[in-house]
């Protein structure tokens, strides 16, 4: 069953095409890869489905509903979401664990939080100007799965990041998505991660919905001629 | 006159020295002396005016004006800012009826308007350079900021949550002149209603009394500005949706 359902999703800018016409069911339980070259939409298309922003034409469905008939902070507590940078709040980690449930009057364990995204009990009191790359986007990953979201959506999480914290990551997300059925979206331009993580996905090329399929069909045999240019690193 | 021919001719040897230096400032200095001087006496004829209307309601119109032209002045400083405009008249507003109504209030002046005016006049332009200095705080440090009010808001923060670190930094920012001219008071450089009464003649003493309560004033309005300012400070930023808009 889909989550999110994608109907004729346009986004412009000062009259320019930045997305779409996109139209996209993102299944439940699984993960789902926006995959493409930098500058093609994925971060902008990532963003409208914790509305950080809305488009300028078309709908978004989430659960059967329209996602502008769900309270704004209703919505972003079950939809959560981890930016390229680990992007996080000055202070330690446990501050940064605990500050979605405080917005949420939910009381949490930090400490089982911590746990889940591979965290020690010691580090929650560790400023967070004293982490690795790594280690903020695992703080940042555990802020995001704090307050209980049903959906997972990741932009580019790795970029940045070291091979061996990449592959950490990429682990912890699965681990994450199985452990608390969670549904992701992940953001990548990487083909070989996209294979590593993905269940199903698209390709976005300047804005367009080129393909969509499961990953491991979709990048061996692609039915778009653009696709397998992309496959081949000969886009213009 | 001669005091105020005197004081041009000297002006007149500055520039006149950054021309022969080259420094390239006196065009400015040149623009800025006579804007001083056509705004200055209009503002003389405008009070003279009003002081000879004396009625409370035309002291207060003055006022308003000031405000409207002070917030006008803040939001020059505000271009990423939505309502910019609004949120500076609100806050001045509020810090100077505030601090005004006190004074009113507890008879430390009337209405007559040789007290009113200047006083009022004092507390705008301090409540403009407090809101000013806000503004131009919080708006750099949304823009540096932005990745960290977005992950705020995708946790479902209402925009006053997503901003609170740099509201406090921003108010903090803004009464930092406000905090350091209550230090060096008197020691550094003589205050301007000080100055302005010993020059008129006045004992030191009552001088200093009056400069006491325009000080504390001064740091009450300043303070009820930015505070005001701070709670209508996230509309600036947000739309209904709890999207970060900002203004290029």
């Amino acid at each position: 069953m889909e989550i999110f359902e994608l109907k004729s999703v346009k986004v412009l800018r000062g009259g320019k095409v930045l997305l779409g016409p996109i139209d996209w069911r993102i299944e439940e339980s699984r993960i789902s890869v926006i995959l493409g070259p930098s500058g093609s939409g994925k971060t902008t298309l990532l963003r409208l489905l914790n509305r950080l922003d809305d488009p300028t034409e078309g709908r978004i469905m989430y659960q059967g509903k329209p996602i502008e008939s769900y309270p704004i902070p209703d919505l972003r507590k079950e939809v959560g979401m981890v930016f390229q940078r680990a992007e996080l709040f000055p202070g330690s980690v446990r501050r940064n664990i605990l500050w979605g449930p405080m917005i949420h009057n939910m009381v949490v364990d930090p400490l089982e939080v911590a746990a889940m995204v591979g965290l020690s009990s010691e580090m929650l009191d560790k400023d967070v100007s004293e982490l690795s790359g790594g280690e903020a986007q695992k703080v940042s990953i555990g802020r995001a799965i704090s307050v209980g979201p049903k959906v997972l959506l990741l932009d580019e999480p790795t970029s940045g990041l070291d091979p061996t914290s990449t592959l950490q990551i990429e682990e912890l997300v699965k681990h994450l998505v199985s452990k608390l059925h969670l549904t992701c979206v992940f953001v990548t331009h990487d083909m070989e991660q996209a294979r590593r993580v993905g269940d199903d996905g698209i390709l976005l090329i300047e804005g367009k919905k080129i393909e969509e399929g499961a990953i491991d069909r979709l990048l061996t045999n692609p039915r778009d001629s653009r696709t397998l240019k992309f496959i081949r690193g000969q886009l213009k | 006159m001669n005091q105020l021919v005197a004081s041009t001719a000297l002006v007149g040897i500055a520039i006149a020295i950054i021309e022969i230096k080259r420094l390239g400032v006196g065009k400015d200095l040149i623009i800025g002396s006579i804007r001083s001087f056509i705004q200055l006496m209009a503002v003389g004829f405008v009070i003279k005016f009003v002081f000879d209307l004396r009625q409370v309601q035309y002291q207060a119109l003055l006022l308003l004006a000031m405000i409207f032209i002070a917030s006008f002045t803040a939001r020059g400083r505000a271009r990423s800012i939505r309502y910019a405009f609004p949120i500076a008249f609100v806050s001045i507003l509020a810090g100077t009826a505030a601090t005004v109504g006190a004074m009113l209030a507890l008879g430390i002046i009337d209405t007559r308007p040789t007290y009113l005016i200047p006083l009022g006049g004092m507390m705008i332009g301090n409540a403009m350079n407090a809101v000013s200095l806000g503004f131009d705080r919080i708006g750099g440090e949304v823009s540096d900021k932005r990745g960290q009010v977005e992950a705020a808001l995708s946790l479902g923060a209402p925009p006053p949550k997503a901003l609170e670190d740099m509201v406090r930094n921003s108010v903090r920012a803004s009464l930092l002149p406000l905090m350091n001219m209550m230090k060096v008071i008197g020691l550094v450089h003589l205050p301007g209603a000080m100055t302005g009464m010993l020059l008129a003649g006045a004992p030191p003493l009552d001088a200093a009394k009056i400069q006491l309560v325009v000080m504390y004033m001064l740091a009450a309005s300043g303070t009820i500005t930015v505070l005001v300012s701070s709670l209508f400070i996230h509309r600036g930023f947000f739309n209904r949706s709890w999207q970060l808009i900002i203004n290029s």
